[in-house]
């Protein structure tokens, strides 16, 4: 992760969202993986040649995988497991933040309730500690 | 007879009578003794008088003798009466008349002077009708021959004249005569008519041998020679009889008198001294009246000291009678208690004793016959027991005999409720081999009663089968092993193989030994009501996530946009981006407000309470509303309550609380207005203060705050951001936190708001959703 712009994996189902994210992470200067489906970011994840320094996880997802079941299976695999991880969800329902953050999210946002810059502050944070 | 007299009348009696005899007998002996010394001296006094008086009258005689005697001394008259006698001369017979009247003159008692010769012819007289009378046989002249004499008159025709004075006249030896002058005697008559020291009633008078009066009497006129006195005294008198004793006899008027006498022989005359009794006995009689007086008032004295004296000694004798005659009447407990040492207080006391001895003796009999009673009572009570028992236990049967009717009509009732309840209701034995079902048995499942009595219940076939092997071994588990009801959600299917979701509800009924004799199955359809749960949910979750992706995108957009991620924007291309910016905004706060009421009015909201300082909350939201509050200039004055303490509530809710009237306050005051907070406790309960200057709610739309949806006609103009959810939501809080809200307002002048939370803070609540999630 030494390299200038860091690799923001963004898994998001609804396109609109998914376009708008990957435009803002761009012109802050971080490479977007985007992903529809949950699936698509397990294979990216395999596949590519570099793994991604956060990854952008929204909670439902179609495809019959949702953000849960992905984090579980993110955190099962040892390479990926330190990858941090913001949830930014439509809901957030007491359940389904402490499901998250037990399984190792770093932090669980309303979608709604946030500008697009403050997200990617918070983010760029969680990167750079990595760092 | 004096037996039946009272005590008191037994003293008073004796000595009444006895002091009335013995001062009677005192009075009548000084009475008597009185009356006879009195009688003694008056007859002493009498006796006296009388021979002072009889001796006057002896004196009296003498005197007139004594003028006789002078009369005939005159010597010339015998010399002119012999000149007479010789010469017959009528010139010397004028000259004695002349001498016989001067004689007269000279004592004016005299009343006639006669001269009768030796023959008893009257010669010379000085009343002329006198002369030539004859009075030779008469006893003046007789003894008036011999000596000088007085006589008394005899003739009462002749009035006047009272004694006869004569004596001779002699010249040388030779008897010329005798002089006879007969006088009005008033001399003796003023002598015996002297009646002082004789009292009202004595005198004194004298009568001649022939016992006539001839001196006046005290009481009666014209008795000279007239009145016969012929009493005691007037008899003694002339037979001589020895003056003696005291006599009393009737006088000559007929009334009692004392009386003395004494003869004058001379005169053979009676001197009667009399002085009436009545007069004597005056002053005896006066004492006796006065004694007699004097006994009434001794005798009244004596009666009443007496009568005190006798009440004294009876009054007790009284009490103790009252006494006996209340103790006769059954009073036992009654005291005559007399204080007094005398007799009979001794035997009150006695008496007292021997009561308080009857009542002691009586009370043992009354024992006895109370024990006695007692034992009968106890007899008749063990009878009326046992007849009792025996009734009892007829009411007992007849009791059961209700029980079991009534028994009956309550199982007819619960069979009517069990038989026409709607849920499904079956009872099977301790194996579930159904022995009862219901009708909404068959309502439900579509299995007849007759179809599934005698099944196994919940198995293939009837309407179980369906239910996973842990959920069934749990609930047999449950039932019959543990012998607890099991509630739960059990999936079934009907006779036309529909399925359905059920809650259960299975109790096992035990009998004595505390084993299962049967279960009781309650089961009810909730497929709709799970449908219609899910609904409610379908539609957060598609309000949250079909609503909220899109607002999402445009805000994010909008957000770039106006960032100039698209390219410089300008002037009028960036207001128009913010208006719709700002637009998107409340449709966010829109859905977000809809979401919360939606979770409030569902009651599946979480209730997460943790210890929490109001003041430092307040002062998070205050923070969190800087940018408002700086945009217009407000200041938020903050003030809590010095020792405020911690409360147990849900922050999230009441920051949600204290987030919407801040932001009520902020949007409808005016520009560099003030809006203070103050958190003040008051017994129980914390209460919260919000006020602004603002707008204020019209009077008439007060009541209606609270509604959903409702904002003020006056602020719609004002503000058009709002929804009119806040309030509702924010009253909807507080009172699911145990709290009140109320509110003060007044148009264009602000409002304030208070809600109260308890100070024990409020339990915590399971629920599926939190706000603003």
């Amino acid at each position: 992760m030494s390299h200038q712009n860091p690799i923001i994996m963004v898994i998001e189902d609804e396109n609109l969202l998914l376009q708008a994210i990957s435009k803002k992470l761009e012109n802050n200067d971080m490479k977007p993986v985007s992903c529809t489906t949950a699936q698509q970011a397990l294979d990216y994840l395999e596949s590519l040649p570099e793994l991604p320094d956060a990854i952008w996880l929204d909670f439902h997802l179609g495809g019959g995988m949702d953000g849960l079941e992905f984090m579980g299976k993110l955190k099962q695999n040892s390479n990926w497991s330190e990858i941090p991880v913001v949830v930014v969800s439509n809901s957030a329902t007491k359940d389904k933040v402490h499901s998250m953050l037990a399984l190792g999210a770093k932090k669980y946002l309303l979608k709604a309730e946030h500008r697009l810059d403050d997200i990617i502050t918070t983010v760029k944070e969680f990167v750079q500690k990595g760092e | 007879m004096f037996k039946n007299f009272k005590i008191s009348t037994k003293i008073i009696l004796p000595i009444i009578i006895i002091t009335t005899i013995v001062l009677s007998a005192a009075t009548i002996y000084s009475y008597f003794f009185n009356t006879k010394n009195l009688e003694i001296v008056i007859n002493s006094h009498l006796e006296t008088a009388t021979q002072s008086r009889a001796n006057h009258v002896k004196t009296v005689i003498k005197m007139y003798e004594q003028r006789a005697r002078m009369l005939t001394s005159k010597t010339w008259l015998r010399k002119h009466l012999k000149s007479y006698y010789e010469t017959n001369g009528e010139e010397y017979k004028t000259i004695i008349e002349e001498i016989l009247v001067d004689l007269k003159l000279e004592n004016p008692e005299f009343l006639h002077i006669s001269i009768i010769n030796p023959d008893g012819k009257v010669v010379v007289s000085s009343h002329k009708d006198f002369v030539g009378k004859d009075f030779s046989n008469k006893d003046f002249f007789i003894n008036g021959k011999k000596d000088y004499t007085v006589s008394d008159y005899h003739e009462p025709e002749y009035d006047g004249s009272r004694l006869h004075i004569a004596g001779p006249l002699t010249q040388d030896g030779e008897f010329l005569g005798v002089v006879a002058v007969s006088s009005d005697g008033k001399t003796m008559e003023s002598v015996m008519t002297e009646y002082s020291g004789l009292g009202e009633t004595g005198q004194i008078y004298l009568i001649n041998k022939e016992g006539y009066m001839i001196t006046p009497s005290r009481f009666k006129e014209d008795t000279f020679l007239k009145e016969k006195v012929d009493t005691l005294n007037a008899r003694n008198c002339f037979s001589g009889a020895v003056l003696k004793d005291i006599a009393k006899y009737k006088d000559y008027r007929g009334s009692f008198v004392l009386g003395t006498y004494q003869y004058i022989p001379e005169m053979q005359w009676c001197l009667l001294a009399e002085i009436d009794e009545s007069e004597i006995l005056a002053p005896a009689r006066d004492l006796l009246k006065f004694s007699i007086i004097r006994v009434l008032v001794v005798l009244t004295i004596f009666f009443i000291v007496t009568l005190l004296l006798a009440k004294m000694i009876s009054k007790p004798i009284i009490a103790l009678h009252h006494g006996i005659e209340i103790i006769e009447k059954g009073n036992l407990d009654h005291k005559v208690a007399t204080t007094s040492k005398d007799e009979i207080g001794q035997l009150s006391r006695a008496f007292d004793q021997m009561t308080l001895a009857i009542k002691q003796s009586r009370a043992e009999v009354d024992q006895k016959v109370v024990k006695q009673t007692e034992e009968i009572t106890k007899k008749s009570i063990d009878l009326a027991n046992q007849q009792k028992a025996v009734l009892n236990i007829l009411e007992d049967v007849q009791e059961e005999k209700q029980k079991s009717i009534n028994l009956a009509h309550d199982l007819k009732k619960f069979q009517l409720a069990v038989a026409n309840s709607s849920e499904h209701i079956v009872i099977t034995d301790s194996e579930g081999i159904i022995l009862y079902a219901n009708q909404a048995v068959q309502t439900i499942t579509g299995f007849s009663p007759q179809e599934i009595i005698g099944n196994k219940v919940g198995t293939k076939e009837n309407w179980g089968g369906l239910m996973d092997k842990a959920t069934y071994q749990n609930l047999w588990q449950t039932v019959k092993t543990s012998k607890k009801p099991f509630t739960g959600e059990i999936n079934n299917k009907k006779k036309t193989g529909e399925k359905y979701i059920a809650q259960a509800n299975i109790v096992p009924i035990l009998n004595n030994q505390q084993q299962v004799a049967f279960f009781v199955g309650i089961e009810r359809d909730i497929t709709k009501a799970k449908e219609i749960d899910r609904m409610k949910t379908e539609f957060i979750s598609l309000a949250s996530h079909q609503l909220r992706t899109p607002l999402s995108a445009m805000k994010w957009f909008l957000e770039m946009l106006l960032h100039g991620d698209a390219g410089e924007l300008s002037k009028e291309q960036t207001e128009y981006i913010t208006n719709i910016d700002q637009s998107n905004e409340r449709m966010i706060a829109l859905v977000n407000a809809l979401l919360n009421i939606s979770r409030i009015e569902s009651g599946r909201i979480i209730i997460d309470p943790e210890l929490t300082n109001l003041e430092e909350l307040v002062k998070t939201v205050t923070t969190e509303l800087k940018p408002k509050l700086e945009a217009k200039k407000q200041n938020i004055i903050v003030s809590a309550h010095h020792s405020l303490p911690k409360i147990n509530l849900d922050p999230k809710l009441i920051r949600n609380v204290y987030q919407n009237l801040l932001t009520n306050a902020i949007k409808y005051s005016p520009a560099e207005s003030d809006i203070t907070i103050m958190i003040s406790k008051k017994d129980d309960q914390i209460i919260s203060q919000i006020s602004d200057s603002g707008a204020g709610i019209p009077i008439k739309e007060q009541t209606k705050v609270f509604q959903k949806f409702y904002r003020g006609e006056n602020i719609v103009k004002l503000e058009t951001d709002g929804n009119g959810l806040g309030l509702y939501l924010v009253k909807a809080v507080i009172e699911s936190s145990g709290g009140k809200i109320w509110f003060k307002s007044e148009e264009k002048k602000g409002t304030t708001f208070w809600f109260s939370l308890p100070l024990k803070g409020v339990k915590p609540k399971k629920g599926q959703v939190t706000i603003d999630s």
